[in-house]
């Protein structure tokens, strides 16, 4: 009964969320496709014949920083201002649980996503990946997503103010793939970016989406990789959870 | 269209009359400030208490913490018999809280609001639909009802605020200044509504710097200076507690810059009286059998000087205004 009703209160929050679309909506879709979507033919004009060889990190790369784009960048911006406005406290007077809250947000980001794995999807093919659609695919998509979104609600939870929200979102978005092989492998990093990399959730997302795509999974580096991304996510659900009290204590 | 019961709907009546036990309350913040000193109190079923103070005085702590939002520093806190303190969750269910201000939601129009709010609070589509025609019947929401909330006016997101706290016909009500900011017809409005959720069994507890309406409406009232009760008491008794029931007040507005000559013409029929502070109104504490003669002085004298009088109503007024300075000078 006290699951049922924390999951129809998550899905009744996620509904007032999706509201703020009118506002936020066409900043979210010009971000979260049509960014990363430039960003891959930007790529493939510049790779110019090493183009082909390297599809499937330039398409896997930018679907992941499609994913980046709206569960960092967008979730941080939209929950420091929603946190810092006062928006919390309409929902901190309803007898609802914070973890309705987060699940809540994860749900409207979750849904935001759904354009960017609609076009690479439509994409894919036209690119030689017939194949793509297969269990470990939608794992992987279902892991970069639920991994992502508490990095960008660690941010705009603990952000002091709406400028610095905004500032940090957008750089721990640039370090996520910046530092991580997003486009190339692990080997192909700079020996001291493999470092910075191994830590890093991008790194294993990366990894686990490209091996997908090509239908080459290792089922136990697989499992490795998302049970790395798996205690970084639990870790800063935790901080997010402890974070989105429904009581103050000032 | 009037409110009947069935539409407004009956505050259940789990916890006997007791609706609201407050034991020994206190909050200090991180800061160091202390903004509650040992505050108890108890609401009854159908009543309506008023809470004034100077800003500052702690009156919103003390509500979010009623509300479940704020953690007490020490005390106790019961809504009907849900122990507020570990079990905020469960007592805001029983809850129905007014903010001072409405912040957030700003992109859901006004019909969304109303609907979110009811469902989150486990009201069916129907209930919702019957309340809300009940809010309808007494204030204008059609022209505002598709209207995103950051477009709303400042007065009608009061009302939305008014709307969201009293729709789910909690035991206990707590508005934040509900008329604040609202015009004196929209005032009227909200008080409407708020006696009809005391008569559905609410208790209802406000929060106001606006002492007349307190003196029309309220049951009980206490005023908080520095986060404490300095006085309470129940209204019928105010006269009593303020001038021993033996003098009344009465009011004489005079034409401008007339009233220091209408204090004279009192002064001199043995009935001491003063310009009150900010110039509006001479006023004079009557023994009740003295009411006779005030009024022969102000037909005879004062036609010329005076465009009215009132008599017993600011009682309250005077009486917060000494407490207060009273309280200052201590």
């Amino acid at each position: 009964m006290t699951v049922w009703r924390a999951i129809r209160d998550a899905v009744l929050l996620c509904r007032v969320f999706l509201r703020s679309l009118r506002f936020w909506g066409p900043f979210a879709y010009v971000l979260s496709i049509g960014f990363p979507v430039l960003l891959f033919f930007f790529l493939v004009l510049n790779l110019g014949p090493q183009a082909t060889e390297r599809m499937p990190y330039l398409l896997s790369g930018t679907i992941l920083v499609g994913f980046i784009n709206v569960s960092v960048t967008s979730v941080g911006q939209y929950l420091v201002q929603l946190r810092l406005s006062g928006g919390f406290a309409v929902f901190q007077t309803l007898p609802i649980r914070g973890i309705s809250l987060v699940l809540g947000v994860v749900l409207y980001y979750a849904i935001m996503q759904l354009p960017v794995f609609l076009v690479f999807g439509a994409l894919l093919p036209a690119f030689g990946f017939t194949r793509f659609v297969n269990l470990y695919f939608f794992l992987a998509v279902a892991m970069s997503v639920s991994a992502l979104i508490p990095v960008g609600a660690f941010i705009g939870l603990y952000a002091r103010s709406i400028q610095q929200g905004s500032v940090l979102s957008i750089a721990v978005s640039f370090l996520l793939y910046m530092c991580a092989p997003v486009y190339v492998s692990i080997d192909a990093l700079p020996r001291g970016l493999q470092i910075i990399a191994r830590a890093i959730p991008t790194t294993y997302l990366a990894e686990n989406l490209r091996s997908a795509m090509l239908r080459a999974v290792d089922p136990r580096r697989f499992a490795t990789n998302a049970g790395v991304v798996l205690l970084i996510a639990l870790f800063l659900y935790g901080l997010m959870g402890r974070r989105l009290r429904m009581v103050n204590d000032e | 269209m009037s409110l009947t019961s069935k539409r407004w709907g009956r505050v259940p009546l789990i916890c006997g009359t007791d609706i609201l036990a407050v034991q020994r309350l206190c909050k200090t913040y991180k800061s160091g400030k202390q903004a509650n000193r040992d505050v108890s109190l108890q609401l009854h079923q159908a009543e309506l208490f008023c809470l004034m103070g100077p800003n500052g005085a702690g009156k919103t702590t003390f509500m979010r913490q009623l509300a479940g939002l704020l953690r007490p520093s020490s005390g106790d806190l019961w809504v009907c018999g849900t122990h507020v303190n570990t079990n905020p969750r469960e007592a805001k269910s029983q809850i129905g809280y007014q903010p001072q201000h409405l912040t957030g939601l700003s992109e859901l129009t006004f019909r969304e609001a109303v609907y979110f709010i009811g469902r989150i609070r486990l009201l069916s589509k129907a209930a919702i639909a019957e309340r809300v025609e009940g809010f309808a019947a007494v204030i204008d929401l059609e022209s505002v009802w598709e209207t995103q909330i950051g477009r709303l006016s400042g007065g009608y997101r009061k009302i939305l605020s008014l709307v969201l706290a009293l729709l789910p016909s909690a035991p206990l009500v707590l508005l934040d200044e509900p008329t604040a900011g609202l015009d004196p017809i929209h005032r009227r409005k909200v008080w409407r509504l708020v006696h009809q959720a005391r008569e559905a069994g609410a208790a209802v507890l406000v929060a106001s710097h606006h002492l007349d309406e307190i003196e029309s409406h309220a049951d009980r009232y206490a005023i908080m200076i520095n986060g404490r009760w300095v006085k309470s008491g129940d209204m019928a008794n105010l006269a009593r507690e303020a001038y021993d029931n033996a003098h009344i007040a009465v009011r004489i507005y005079p034409i401008a810059a007339m009233g220091d000559r209408v204090r004279d013409i009192l002064n001199a029929g043995d009935i001491p009286s003063q310009v009150d502070e900010d110039q509006r109104c001479v006023v004079a504490h009557v023994p009740r059998g003295g009411l006779g003669k005030v009024m022969r002085l102000y037909t005879e004298q004062m036609s010329e000087m005076a465009q009215g009088i009132t008599v017993g109503r600011g009682e309250l007024e005077s009486y917060y205004m000494r407490t207060v300075a009273e309280e200052e000078a201590s």
